[in-house]
């Protein structure tokens, strides 16, 4: 069963002389539960549709349906709680919040929502990352990889059903970017998330169950699963 | 070291970047002519604010002069003239009073012959508005529009024909009364509120009313100086070698009081200059800290510290050549057409030219402070430009703040969020706090001064009662005209809140050394000494029913007036046993102190009361020992007056004389109330008149006038903290903006994060008002205790500054969230890039 899906998806970028097209009528479908692996060169257009899969950027036209709910046409706060309660995103650069620490940026999503965080859940992700000991550093504190785990942690701490991962060993040595990769999977499978993973590393796109291509704003292999 | 000619290149880097920066350097520009206008408004609206405040006083007074000698001799007048400390001395004697016009009863209508260098250059220039001219026949007059108001002429003609009955002040002449068929040549208006004329040296002449007669003649000298101190004064009295009682009458305390209100423009402009300072450096700074990063990119290329340096201070230097001129030009219009064309559509008689004056040098000043603060404001932001490596100037970012160590803390709510984000820059939060605390205090000061000078709040502090209604025949017949009858249908009014009769009568003390002793051996000590007071206290003692020394003022009042009148004494009077007839108080005029009658027990009979001859005996519990406060008007003589309480005149008088009517209306400056009291009185000549009304409508325009310049001066500064606000808070958005994109990534709507930045600006507001109010209230009372020219007690002018605070707050809450709207309407994308750019 399809939880997100993207139809005809386009997205130009004109800059006055040439219109760039960064994706160009994308149709994906991603089965729930599954990790999905989407690699493709710099500018291919990867960022671009995780982005909008996500709905941080709006498309140029086409569709991006999330549980059965096309996301392109809500509004913007709308959006956002839709986004909060269902999607998780993991960042190349983490984007921790500089002035809160590790549990504060763990919960953040779940308090915004009005909800008190489920201190079991969230003590048991803590641990599983290995973050207990950084519970109360500061992102500053942190190396690159702790920092990642701590995205992670947040994208995991609201229970969305998806988790979006943008390069999210990009800025990581190959051996804790393997550690990351092996927790985001075994975490996706634990709390039974569906993943989707942007990478150019064909090593880490090895861990996924689906690999797809995309080249010059189109997917040229792996598009239905 | 080979001379490398690159000054070219630099200078085209330079104008690059500049050219590269448009948003920026307009918020630049625009900094540099808003403080340079600021200043240079500020500064001439200061000296204009001083200059009318100074006209007011001046009017006030009724005549520009600094020091008096009184009853003058000739040879004093030639010899005053002569000394080199003075500028010119004109000379005035009060020589008749005008009694009545068309059976109309007037109140003190003093007459004064003045010579022409009096009129001239003393009386003149302190007139609000003068048509006609100075009397020369016998039979001209000139006269005050309020005595000619008083008189029953609202529309005066020069030229018409006024009957009026006087009497002259020649010494020993009693109470002769004439008349004469005067001709009106001219009439004025003054600040003075009082019944004036001015008549010719023939008629001065007919009156017999010598210079030299005490009290009536005075040489009113205007020095060179206006600062002179106790001891010039001194010189001046030896050297005028001095005949009987004359005296020098001067203020040489001005010199104190005028440093002291130097002193307070001074720390004005001192704060005005601060805000200023805090504008400029802080777009500055900012401008500069978001380019630090591109000056990165230069160094690496080879660019030396020198040079990029320059490049900084080139853009500053374009700013000022930018700003300055438009800021000066901008002033220059609003001062001499926007504030003058203010001031006249809120008074359309005022001279405009009067409004506002500015003087060359207030802009050469005003640009060369622009200057020197935008080169000062740029030295930091240049010097980290130039100094930093190249690395560490392409990581830098500007406001982006370090999170140090924390507490640890489960859960972040969004206050505790708006909370760290208001110190996460200290440097931020500090100049917003220094704006604000800056701009606030300068509000707290004008909002003081203005209240020191506001008509209403100055007649407040003068009288409690809204009309006061004498009968004008207290010193002759003592006709009762108020009857009940008459005080009922006032009462009837349905404007009138309340209305309080003050009674007199004649008091006899025959015993009263012990009581009045101490003070009539104190007053036979001043000038206005009645004669020798052992002699006259002899006689008091061997006959007290003749001698004056055993009258006394008999007042009485009732509840209202009670209180107004406590408030006046040395020592709180106990309502209970004043209203029972067990208490008094008195009141007494040119002696200090209450001359040791506090407590003491005065026996008295009352030769018009119930039983003429029978003692009567109270205890004076409270004395006006400042003689600031008498209920009644008609005073008799220098003789205290017994004050007590209305039930006890009732019981001791079977009717007893009413002098005064008292009236409060239910909304003070109730015009129609006014109009509906006097309607009662009409036809009746009798009585006069004393309306806060009509006290207000004189002090209404040179009111106007101050109020339109502070509140314009303190708007401006006030202008300046909220652009400095406005331009901080910017910078802080902007900075923010790759925060605000993780935030709205992970979920927080739109709403939450504005509701974080109206939490951070109420917070930026609540600190700036708790910071400036200690500052403010001292500050204001500094401003009150060095410029309180009227004498009023002190007040903070609560319902202005609360005013200000919630602008202040409604400032600091709403700029945020209306920023971050302005700034973000792109997708969540965007601002991550924008922030990783």
């Amino acid at each position: 069963m399809s939880i997100l899906k993207t139809e005809n998806l386009t997205k130009y970028y004109d800059t006055g002389e040439v219109t760039i097209k960064a994706l160009d009528g994308v149709d994906l479908s991603v089965e729930k539960g599954e990790f999905l692996s989407v690699v493709g060169t710099s500018g291919s257009g990867k960022s671009t549709l995780l982005h909008m899969m996500g709905g941080l950027d709006n498309p140029t036209s086409g569709r991006v349906i999330v549980e059965g709910r096309d996301i392109s046409q809500m509004k913007k706060d709308e959006l956002t709680i839709f986004r909060r309660r269902n999607i998780g995103f993991v960042f190349q650069n983490y984007n921790l919040l500089p002035l809160m620490n590790v549990y504060q940026n763990i919960v953040l999503p779940i308090r915004l929502d009005g909800i008190v965080p489920d201190k079991r859940y969230v003590e048991n992700i803590i641990s599983t990352l290995g973050l207990k000991e950084k519970k109360y550093a500061m992102p500053n504190q942190l190396s690159g990889g702790q920092q990642q785990r701590v995205a992670l942690a947040r994208a995991l701490a609201a229970k969305p059903a998806i988790i979006l991962a943008d390069e999210p060993t990009g800025n990581l040595d190959s051996r804790t970017g393997q550690d990351v990769l092996g927790l985001l999977k075994t975490t996706g499978e634990r709390f039974g998330q569906t993943i989707v993973m942007i990478t150019h590393n064909d090593e880490a796109a090895q861990m996924a169950g689906r690999i797809i291509r995309i080249e010059d704003g189109k997917i040229r292999e792996g598009g239905r699963s | 070291m080979i001379q490398v000619k690159n000054n070219q290149v630099v200078r085209e880097v330079a104008l690059i970047t500049y050219r590269g920066n448009r948003k920026r350097n307009f918020l630049s520009v625009f900094a540099m002519v808003l403080t340079t206008f600021m200043i240079t408004t500020v500064i001439a609206l200061g000296v204009s604010y001083w200059d009318t405040i100074q006209k007011r006083q001046l009017r006030m007074e009724g005549m520009d002069y600094d020091v008096e000698l009184t009853e003058p001799r000739e040879n004093q007048v030639e010899l005053v003239r002569d000394m080199e400390e003075v500028k010119y001395a004109g000379l005035s004697v009060k020589c008749a009073i005008v009694e009545e016009y068309q059976g109309k009863m007037l109140d003190k209508a003093r007459l004064y012959w003045v010579d022409d260098i009096c009129f001239e250059k003393q009386v003149m220039p302190a007139l609000e508005h003068c048509e006609g001219k100075y009397p020369e026949k016998e039979d001209e007059i000139m006269l005050s529009l309020h005595l000619l108001k008083a008189m029953g002429i609202e529309q005066p003609q020069i030229g018409m024909s006024l009957p009026l009955s006087y009497y002259t002040l020649k010494a020993n002449e009693g109470d002769t009364e004439y008349t004469k068929e005067f001709t009106l040549c001219g009439f004025y208006s003054d600040y003075t509120g009082k019944n004036r004329g001015y008549v010719s040296k023939a008629f001065f002449e007919t009156t017999g009313v010598k210079q030299t007669d005490f009290t009536q003649g005075a040489l009113k000298i205007k020095l060179k100086d206006k600062l002179y101190t106790a001891k010039e004064m001194d010189e001046m009295s030896r050297a005028l070698k001095f005949h009987s009682k004359q005296i020098l009458i001067g203020n040489p305390e001005f010199i104190e009081e005028f440093l002291r209100m130097a002193g307070i423009l001074a720390g004005m402009l001192v704060m005005i200059f601060a805000s200023g300072y805090l504008f400029i450096y802080n777009t500055m700074y900012i401008s500069i800290s978001k380019d630090i990063r591109y000056y990165g990119q230069l160094k690496t290329m080879g660019m030396t510290s020198r040079q990029l340096k320059k490049i900084v201070y080139t853009q500053a230097f374009i700013h000022s050549v930018l700003g300055i001129p438009a800021g000066l030009l901008l002033a220059g219009i609003v001062t001499k057409q926007g504030i003058p064309k203010a001031l006249s559509l809120i008074n359309p008689v005022l001279d405009v030219s009067n409004g506002v004056t500015v003087w060359p040098g207030v802009f050469f000043i005003a640009g060369l402070f622009a200057l020197a603060t935008s080169l000062i404001s740029v030295g930091t932001p240049a010097k980290i430009a130039g100094d930093c490596s190249p690395v560490e100037a392409m990581r830098h970012f500007a406001g982006g703040g370090k999170a140090g160590k924390r507490r640890p803390r489960e859960g972040a709510s969004l206050y505790s969020m708006a909370f760290s984000n208001m110190f996460r820059d200290k440097k931020q939060a500090v100049i917003i706090f220094l704006s604000f605390v800056t701009g606030i205090c300068v509000f707290c000061m004008m909002n003081e001064y203005i209240l020191l000078n506001d008509g209403k709040f100055i007649l407040e502090g003068i009288s409690a009662w809204d009309m006061e209604i004498v009968n004008q025949t207290t010193l002759e017949e003592e006709r009762q005209i108020f009857t009940e009858d008459m005080v009922s249908e006032i009462s009837a009014l349905p404007g009138v809140k309340s209305v309080e009769k003050v009674y007199t009568a004649l008091a006899k003390v025959p015993k009263g050394e012990g009581v009045f002793g101490e003070y009539f051996k104190e007053l036979y000590g001043t000038r206005y000494a009645p004669g020798n007071y052992e002699e006259d206290m002899e006689t008091y003692r061997e006959n007290p029913e003749r001698s004056l020394l055993g009258d006394a003022g008999f007042v009485a009042v009732g509840e209202e007036e009670f209180l107004e009148l406590n408030k006046h004494v040395n020592q709180k009077v106990d309502e209970e046993a004043f209203f029972q007839g067990r208490a008094a108080v008195v009141t007494k005029i040119l002696t200090e102190g209450d001359d040791g009658m506090t407590g003491k027990t005065v026996d008295f009979y009352l030769p018009q009361g119930k039983n003429p001859k029978e003692a009567y005996s109270i205890t004076i519990t409270g004395v006006d020992t400042e003689g600031s406060y008498n209920p009644a008007y008609f005073t008799r003589g220098e003789a205290p007056s017994i004050i007590v309480s209305e039930n006890l005149a009732k019981k001791l008088i079977q009717e007893p004389y009413v002098e005064k009517l008292k009236v409060k209306y239910e909304k003070s400056y109730d015009k129609e109330t006014e109009k509906e009291v006097k309607e009662i009185f009409q036809g009746e000549n009798r009585v006069s008149f004393d309306s806060k009304i009509e006290n207000y409508e004189e002090m209404r325009e040179s009111e106007s006038q101050a109020k339109v310049l502070g509140y314009t001066l303190g708007g401006i500064v006030g202008l300046l903290s909220i652009c400095n606000y406005l331009n901080m808070m910017a910078a802080s958005v902007l900075n923010r903006s790759k925060e605000f994109g993780i935030l709205e990534s992970i979920g927080m709507t739109t709403g939450q994060i504005k509701k974080v930045l109206r939490t951070e600006g109420v917070g930026y507001g609540v600190i700036s008002i708790l910071l400036a109010l200690p500052f403010g209230f001292i500050l204001s009372y500094l401003v009150f205790q060095n410029t309180n020219m009227y004498r009023t007690a002190y007040a903070f002018p609560w319902g202005s500054n609360l005013l200000l605070f919630a602008g202040v707050m409604a400032v600091c809450a709403i700029v945020p969230g209306a920023v971050y709207k302005k700034m973000y309407k792109s997708s969540v994308v965007e601002q991550l890039r924008k922030g990783d750019a």
